[in-house]
């Protein structure tokens, strides 16, 4: 298929569905164990509070963008912070991308090969999804954004029949006493919940493509509110039902949750796999973000005309540090200690900085437009 | 398409199929679908488990409501041993024939002599390797648990059919615990450190659920016969259906059996200087289904309200039973009172130490006739005129 040059031009409404994909994972897996651990039963309170701070980290980079139009976090950086600074600012992000992608490629790989098929050598897994996921970047944002938009289904039919059922089980006791005073387990648990949403700051690659930019704000938070609504449903649920000090004991709680599902005239038929289907279409959307931009960041940078072969390089980058050996345990470490600070200082710290300056100076006469 | 596009897609599609992970297909006539797991206790190796499992004999499946075929058994019972439930498990390769499919499990039955250790050996494995089928239910059996899979009963093909059975009837059944699975258990124990696990022995020909087993920090400590086992699911709000047997108020040749249905079940605690007060309110109203020899005229408010009173009475009796067996002989809280204490009053319960606190804790139990009491007298209005 050959590319159109309008292939990476966007109406506004897509900034929704890529903030959505970028956020998803908040919803999965994972993050109730985390959040779990640190505020207990106010794991849900602590997921309601994380997403004013999401809201904020996906408000702040479209916030500059529509003050520097057509720029980038590539350009915009280096215009507010000197080439110097700025490209050193740009080479952080993309290295963030880039590991956050290999992160989320070993929970895939590492789940599945738990739960799935346990006789496949997870960089098996790894490399297919970065195949795939590199084909998808290589034509663009465009048809990201496309195809993203077939998971809107997919998204919410599975996980609303999936919480439906799972909610008969629910005992809304366990949630109580709600805020029980520990307010250092809230203020983590906030904290991880936010952390969660790692894919945020893909917004600042994304801006430049849209046309018009006008309600590119409300785009966003509009992405965030469609996470935030269901993520908050999921974490009250799975309290409800497997008690905090359970779900916090679990490597996959969520996996857990649908597995325990018995639909009534299907003995013995589970629905986890259901679940895994629609975990892996937000990990995979997730993934082909970050290493989109990771590309083209390092394209404009470099002031390359075509991101495509870099989207090929990365794609080998990830494919390898997929294939890296890692423990279990230290994708939970990471997920907890480490990441949570990278999620941060690039979702809220940078960009605060950067929307100070980017304030206290004028933009310039015109912006760079996309190449 | 262009040719090189034509290939690449042809190459993807074809990296695709091998990458799947897919070649250890196994055909569903090759794989040996367990149904049911006992554990009991090695008797060669005390500190080891013998691992009894179920499974249907295929070639007889199409005839399930036969005998079997030329005298063969319905099922096969095949037993392991190892020193851990998974060691046992995987020594059941060296004699099956097929290969072995976990996830199908229905029940898991434990022995007492492993109970009364701990299931922890049992449980921590279920919920750890993903093949193994949480959703399998937990029973408990005085005895040996082999003998349960090795029953072959009439209603169906497999044990395993009639422990799942008993799941479905256990709402309208209050003489035995609600069975329930085995992830539901283990977050009992994990949130309250107790749970209440239900009873299954061989009687004569018969499979039998009644009772229950309670269970302390993982082991048993007490089984609670089928009357106790009434006031503990009284007590916890477990039963949707139950009939109610007493006798006639005032003319005890008679008697009366109200098929009752729990309307509500309310626990409250309190404070009284520092310590928990706690409140059960359960309101039950019933419909007459049994009244011979009992001249009580239901048309009669005042006669309506002593039957009402009787049911009323022999439910709170079966709970204060209940009360007795948890707080003054087993000393366990299964009844989950400190958990309503923790919720209402978290820093009171962190202070206590609840083990200690429950033996000598109050506990008013208050039955209700909830609207009219009897709501029914069923579909003739007074007992039948003879003996």
């Amino acid at each position: 298929m050959a590319r159109q040059p309008d292939n990476d031009v966007l109406p506004v409404q897509a900034l929704a569905i890529i903030v959505w994909n970028a956020l998803a994972d908040i919803n999965f897996l994972t993050a109730p164990r985390d959040i779990a651990q640190a505020a207990g039963r106010d794991g849900w309170l602590a997921v309601v509070l994380a997403f004013g701070f999401v809201a904020v980290a996906a408000w702040l980079p479209v916030r500059i963008c529509q003050r520097f139009p057509g720029m980038s976090l590539v350009e915009i950086s280096q215009y507010l912070l000197g080439r110097v600074a700025g490209g050193l600012l740009t080479v952080l992000y993309i290295s963030y991308w880039v590991v956050i992608a290999a992160f989320v490629l070993h929970v895939e790989s590492n789940l599945i090969t738990t739960t799935l098929l346990m006789e496949t050598p997870g960089w098996v897994l790894t490399a297919y999804f970065v195949l795939v996921s590199t084909y998808l970047v290589w034509h663009g944002l465009e048809p990201m954004a496309r195809m993203f938009l077939f998971f809107v289904p997919l998204y919410l039919l599975p996980l609303g029949a999936l919480m439906l059922p799972v909610f008969v089980d629910a005992e809304l006791g366990r949630l109580l006493p709600v805020f029980n005073g520990d307010t250092e387990g809230l203020v983590r648990g906030t904290w991880l919940t936010f952390a969660h949403g790692f894919g945020i700051s893909v917004v600042w690659m994304v801006m430049p493509h849209l046309r018009p930019t006008k309600r590119a704000g409300r785009a966003a938070l509009a992405g965030v509110a469609f996470v935030a609504l269901p993520a908050i449903a999921l974490t009250a649920v799975i309290l409800a039902v497997l008690g905090p000090e359970e779900v916090a004991a679990q490597t996959y709680p969520t996996l857990l949750l649908f597995e325990m599902i018995e639909v009534p005239g299907f003995m013995g038929f589970r629905l986890d796999p259901l679940f895994l289907v629609v975990w892996l279409a937000m990990a995979f959307s997730t993934v082909a973000l970050l290493q989109y931009a990771a590309a083209s960041a390092t394209g404009r940078l470099l002031g390359l005309a075509s991101n495509r072969w870099l989207a090929v390089g990365f794609g080998a980058v990830l494919a390898m540090l997929g294939a890296w050996p890692v423990k279990q345990m230290d994708l939970i470490l990471w997920s907890q200690e480490r990441i949570p600070w990278a999620v941060t200082v690039t979702a809220l710290g940078l960009p605060l900085v950067l929307f100070v300056l980017g304030h206290l100076r004028r933009p310039p006469a015109t912006g760079r437009r996309p190449g | 398409m262009k040719p090189r596009g034509a290939m690449v897609v042809l190459a993807l599609t074809a990296t695709a199929a091998l990458l799947g992970g897919c070649w250890d297909y196994l055909d569903l006539e090759r794989r040996g679908l367990i149904m049911a797991i006992g554990v009991d206790s090695d008797p060669e190796n005390p500190q080891g488990l013998r691992m009894s499992v179920e499974l249907p004999a295929p070639a007889t499946q199409a005839e399930q409501s036969t005998e079997g075929q030329g005298g063969r058994s319905r099922k096969v019972v095949m037993q392991a041993s190892g020193a851990s439930v998974i060691e046992a498990a995987n020594r059941l390769r060296g004699e099956m024939d097929r290969e072995p499919l976990w996830t199908q499990v229905l029940a898991l039955v434990v022995g007492e002599s492993v109970a009364r250790e701990g299931i922890s050996r049992v449980l921590d494995a279920s919920m750890r390797y993903d093949p193994l089928n949480l959703r399998a239910l937990l029973y408990l059996t005085d005895g040996e648990a082999q003998p349960l899979l090795e029953y072959v009963p009439d209603g169906h093909s497999l044990t395993a059919m009639v422990l799942s059975s008993f799941a479905s009837q256990a709402p309208f059944y209050p003489e035995a615990i609600r069975p329930r699975d085995l992830m539901s258990i283990h977050r009992d124990l994990r949130e309250l450190g107790s749970a209440v696990v239900p009873r299954v022995t061989v009687v004569g020909e018969r499979l039998h659920m009644s009772g229950g087993g309670v269970l302390h920090a993982g082991a048993l400590v007490g089984w609670l016969d089928p009357e106790q086992t009434a006031g503990t699911n009284w007590l916890l709000g477990w039963i949707q259906w139950a009939p109610i047997l007493f006798a006639c108020p005032g003319h005890p040749q008679g008697q009366v059996v109200v098929l009752a249905r729990l309307v509500g079940h309310r626990v409250d605690v309190t404070l009284a200087q520092g310590l928990p007060r706690f409140h059960v309110r359960i309101s039950i109203a019933g419909r007459v289904v049994e009244m011979a020899r009992c001249p009580l005229d239901l048309a009669n408010p005042r006669e309506l309200k002593q039957l009402a009173d009787a049911m009323t009475g022999t439910v709170r009796l079966q709970a204060e039973k209940a009360l007795t067996r948890a707080q003054k002989e087993l000393q366990v809280d299964y009844l989950r009172l400190g958990e309503q204490l923790r919720r209402r009053y978290p820093q009171v319960w962190q202070a206590l130490d609840w083990d200690a606190v429950f033996p000598e804790t109050e506990v008013d139990i208050e039955v209700l006739a909830a609207r009219a009491g009897i709501e029914s007298p069923g579909l003739v209005r007074w007992a039948v005129p003879y003996r």
